[in-house]
């Protein structure tokens, strides 16, 4: 016991002398996730299980998956406020946490941004921004001014928290987090708080920071769009696992499962037969990309985008497939088609063509398009 | 701050495991709450089964419960119309005055029941100030006062502001888009309180209730002014007499037993009093019902209320008190006993406050399966009269730890043992109101628990932990049988001397002391009402 305990503690005082200098090599990672898994001491299911993840320095990655996926108790366990329960976690290469060793939170130097912000209401937002600093520090002010500048707070610093907007409290909250200099940056739903045009406009915000300080970033989000737009590499997380990590055009374009595909992109799925890379479907023929090998008449599950698709009702009454209805959504028109064996897909078109409900439609994919299949 | 994401975030935590030195800490101090009950448990077994059924099988005994039984009925009923009426009229009509009003009807809170039974003898006896005034009329006697009218009058007008206070903070949390969800489905404004209003109100109301029972159950001065008999005055009665040691132990469990079942009839309800507040959120402003010509006599009423239960007591203590200065006695000798309760007062709040914090943070943060236990231990003081803490604590110094007995120590411990229950509800109100996720940020930033505690967390729940020590400081200085039978010999406090002037009949110092007393409970007291909205005050 007392053994443990002392290996616990060197290990952790050097943990915090090394995370102090700057790590980063590229074979280490800045934080390392090696088969973790997270449980709850009465829960049946584990929280997470055997997660492997590599985040390289300066790089932003995305953790996104719909809500009880196990992506904020990732987040959370890295952070240390959750312990791992097996499997290893290392920051800037240093062991923090596994079965037998936690570092506690105050000894990761990493900046957490939560989704309601956490503001110390009690203080000014100067004052919260300087609660995490080194109190030695000599251009102490000048440091909270400039950090205050860059998240575009200047002029604030003695307000308190209540006299801010949402969208203001969160650039405190991400002002407060970057001071610290912090290995890595941590956002759990950072957005998800605000209206539509404010987390845009502070998503780019952010992204320009942490671009221009070189700063790791994770963060943790169900909005397939922000994470598309902000992340170098998304890691989508479902049911307590990684499913896939890549880049976001990449993961978009080969979801390396159905299920990765719908919490990547709106989708729908159709059976297919497959023969040399072209899919004949009950909505016609298209050509296929198959992610592994497929054999020749092998029946497959078709993946349609409905960005994808383009419809017209051209050359008249023949056509087997019926609209059933139409949204207007602005930039596009949404499109439900029915073929004649009762399968659904959507399109979504510039309506220069005025297709109306009830007619007779063909189905083309978009050039250079090809359409994902999968085994069944 | 949104809700959802709060109860999110709390049922998180929940799952963490508790550190040890809370665990034993929190352990430590439920098991001291629990002392005093399990001790005269104890005691009563050592007494032959035989000789105890033989003492409540008794006439006596049988009489004693029956009145007993009678009044909290009486008082209760009584208590809840006013609380309810008054709280309603207050907050949802349009009313002039309100503040004024609203902390008339709080204010005969700081008024100790052995005060207002004084006065009550003095105004309304059959040949009392009322007497004399409606000889005018030709009255020349009044009904008796004493026995189960007057002491059903004092303990009406001592707890239906407990009851206002909790009902008023109910009708606050209220969705008003409720009543008018009622009002555009063709309710009108009188059906609307009592088909919609009143159910959402009935977990208050059943927990102000049992506060008022419990209360009457435990209350001594003015059931033995007004010579009513229930079973606090029989016990102590019998402890004076000093003749038999097991009777009134006895008697003691008899009681504990009584109040344990209103403990558990309100530890039910007040599950259901969790879904009532978790729909608070953030407090909507309803647009008030307006009265129209029954402005003014809801006005009326309710400053009818304030006149019987705060004015003319008061009226009375300054009467007492300048025929008292005309005649020439002087107010010197008051000094130290105040200065006694001051000091005892502030001791008491200290170390309560020192108790109930590691409690109510462990309950609030933690799911953990001594948390019930915990829970029950802390809060038995709530149905523990306090005559039955201090007798079980003089028996247990006496028979085990004799440097204690007659020491401050006891006293301070029964008074612990008594207020943690408040201090502890107030406490609570404000840990729940943190976000675990400040603390969180905190450690983040580098910070070790020590300091997050002390500059995050003990600053944010600050205002919990002053209203709970303000509470504790009132109830220290209205106790009067704890604090009779527990204080050292020759130490006065306030309520002791106004105790003692007033079964003697000196009401010239009765009258000073009192309207000191009323004045250092008061001010604290008004300070509150008027600065926050929401706190607990139980017991």
């Amino acid at each position: 016991m007392k053994l443990i305990l002392n290996k616990l503690k060197k290990l952790s005082k050097a943990s915090e002398r090394k995370l102090k200098s700057e790590m980063s090599s590229d074979e280490t990672g800045v934080i390392h996730l090696d088969s973790v898994s997270h449980f709850y001491p009465n829960d049946k299911f584990p929280t997470i299980e055997n997660l492997n993840l590599l985040v390289k320095h300066g790089e932003f990655i995305s953790i996104l998956g719909e809500s009880g996926a196990g992506k904020t108790t990732t987040l959370r366990m890295i952070a240390g406020f959750e312990k791992v329960s097996s499997g290893y976690l290392r920051i800037g290469g240093q062991l923090v946490g596994s079965n037998f060793l936690h570092a506690p939170p105050n000894h990761r130097n990493l900046g957490v941004v939560f989704q309601d912000y956490a503001l110390f209401p009690h203080m000014t937002v100067y004052k919260n921004i300087e609660f995490g600093m080194d109190s030695k520090m000599v251009d102490k002010t000048d440091k909270i001014n400039s950090i205050l500048s860059m998240v575009g707070m200047h002029g604030y610093e003695n307000k308190y928290v209540h006299e801010l907007s949402g969208g203001q409290q969160q650039r405190v909250a991400i002002a407060r987090a970057v001071a610290i200099n912090p290995i890595a940056l941590l956002l759990d739903e950072p957005f998800s708080n605000l209206d539509r045009i404010l987390a845009r406009e502070l998503r780019k915000d952010i992204k320009k920071i942490v671009t221009n300080t070189e700063t790791t970033t994770i963060l943790v989000t169900h909005d397939r769009e922000e994470a598309l737009a902000i992340s170098d590499r998304v890691a989508v997380v479902s049911n307590r696992k990684i499913l896939q990590i890549d880049s976001p055009d990449y993961i978009y374009n080969n979801p390396s499962t159905p299920e990765v595909a719908s919490l990547v992109g709106p989708c729908d799925f159709i059976d297919g037969e497959y023969k040399n890379n072209t899919v004949l479907t009950s909505f016609g023929k298209f050509s296929a990309k198959p992610l592994q090998k497929i054999d020749d008449h092998q029946k497959v599950k078709v993946l349609i985008r409905p960005s994808d698709i383009y419809i017209s009702n051209e050359g008249g009454e023949n056509f087997s497939n019926t609209v059933t209805s139409r949204e207007y959504r602005g930039e596009y028109d949404e499109y439900e088609i029915i073929s004649e064996k009762g399968e659904v897909i959507h399109s979504r078109i510039n309506n220069f063509e005025n297709i109306t409900i009830d007619s007779k439609v063909q189905i083309k994919l978009n050039k250079n398009r090809s359409v994902i299949v999968y085994k069944n | 701050m949104n809700q959802n994401n709060l109860n999110k975030n709390i049922l998180l935590y929940n799952k963490s495991k508790p550190p040890n030195l809370l665990i034993i800490l929190t352990l430590a101090i439920a098991l001291l709450c629990i002392t005093p009950a399990l001790y005269l448990l104890f005691r009563s077994f050592e007494i032959a089964g035989v000789s105890f059924l033989s003492i409540i099988l008794t006439k006596n005994v049988f009489l004693v419960f029956f009145r007993t039984v009678s009044i909290i009925f009486l008082v209760s009923i009584v208590s809840c119309i006013v609380a309810v009426f008054s709280a309603w009229v207050v907050e949802k009509t349009d009313i002039p005055f309100k503040k004024f009003l609203t902390l008339g009807l709080i204010l005969p809170l700081v008024i100790p029941s052995f005060i207002l039974a004084t006065t009550v003898v003095e105004l309304y006896s059959p040949k009392g100030q009322l007497q004399k005034f409606l000889s005018i009329f030709g009255v020349d006697r009044l009904p008796e006062i004493y026995g189960l009218p007057g002491a059903t009058f004092v303990l009406v007008i001592m707890t239906y502001p407990y009851v206002f206070l909790i009902v008023r903070g109910a009708l606050r949390r209220l969705d008003p888009q409720l009543l008018e969800a009622s009002r555009s489905l063709g309710y009108g404004s009188i059906k609307t309180f009592f088909f919609i209003t009143v159910p959402l109100l009935r977990p208050a109301i059943a927990s102000g209730t049992l506060l008022v029972a419990l209360y009457t159950l435990s209350d001594y001065g003015g059931m033995a002014l007004l010579r009513y008999n229930t079973f606090t005055v029989n016990i102590m009665t019998l402890y004076d007499a000093s003749i038999n040691r097991s009777l009134p132990s006895i008697l003691s469990l008899l009681l504990v037993f009584f109040a344990l079942f209103f403990i558990f009839i309100e530890y039910f309800t007040r599950g259901k009093g969790v879904f009532h507040r978790s729909t608070s959120g953030s407090e909507k402003i309803s647009k008030p019902l307006e009265t129209g010509i029954f402005k003014w006599p809801l006005v009326i009423i309710l400053f009818l209320i304030i006149l019987l239960s705060l004015i003319t007591p008061v009226g009375v203590l300054f009467y007492w008190l300048i025929r008292g200065l005309i005649n020439g006695n002087d107010l010197l000798p008051l000094l130290n006993p105040i200065l006694n309760s001051l000091y005892v007062a502030f001791l008491a709040s200290f170390f309560t406050v020192l108790t109930a914090l590691p409690i109510a943070i462990f309950i609030t943060r933690y799911k953990h399966k001594l948390n019930n236990f915990i829970e029950f231990a802390s809060y038995i003081g709530f149905g523990l009269p306090g005559i039955v803490v201090a007798l079980s604590l003089v028996f247990l110094s006496i028979n085990l730890f004799l440097p204690l007995y007659q020491s401050m120590w006891l006293l301070i411990f029964s008074y612990i043992v008594l207020f943690i229950p408040a201090s502890i509800g107030s406490i609570r109100a404000s840990v729940l109101q943190v976000n675990p996720r400040l603390e969180d940020a905190a450690y983040s930033l580098g910070k070790t628990p020590i300091i997050v505690v002390l500059r995050v967390t003990l600053p944010l729940i600050m205002p919990g932990i002053l209203s709970g020590g303000i509470i504790v400081f009132l109830l220290t200085l209205k106790e009067l049988p704890a604090t009779l039978i527990l204080s050292p010999i020759g130490y006065d406090t306030l309520s002791t001397t106004i105790w003692g002037a007033a079964t003697e009949a000196f009401f010239t110092r009765t009258g000073g002391a009192s309207l000191i007393l009323i004045l250092i409970a008061g001010f604290p007291m008004a300070f509150m009402t008027l600065k926050t909205t929401r706190y607990n005050i139980q017991k």
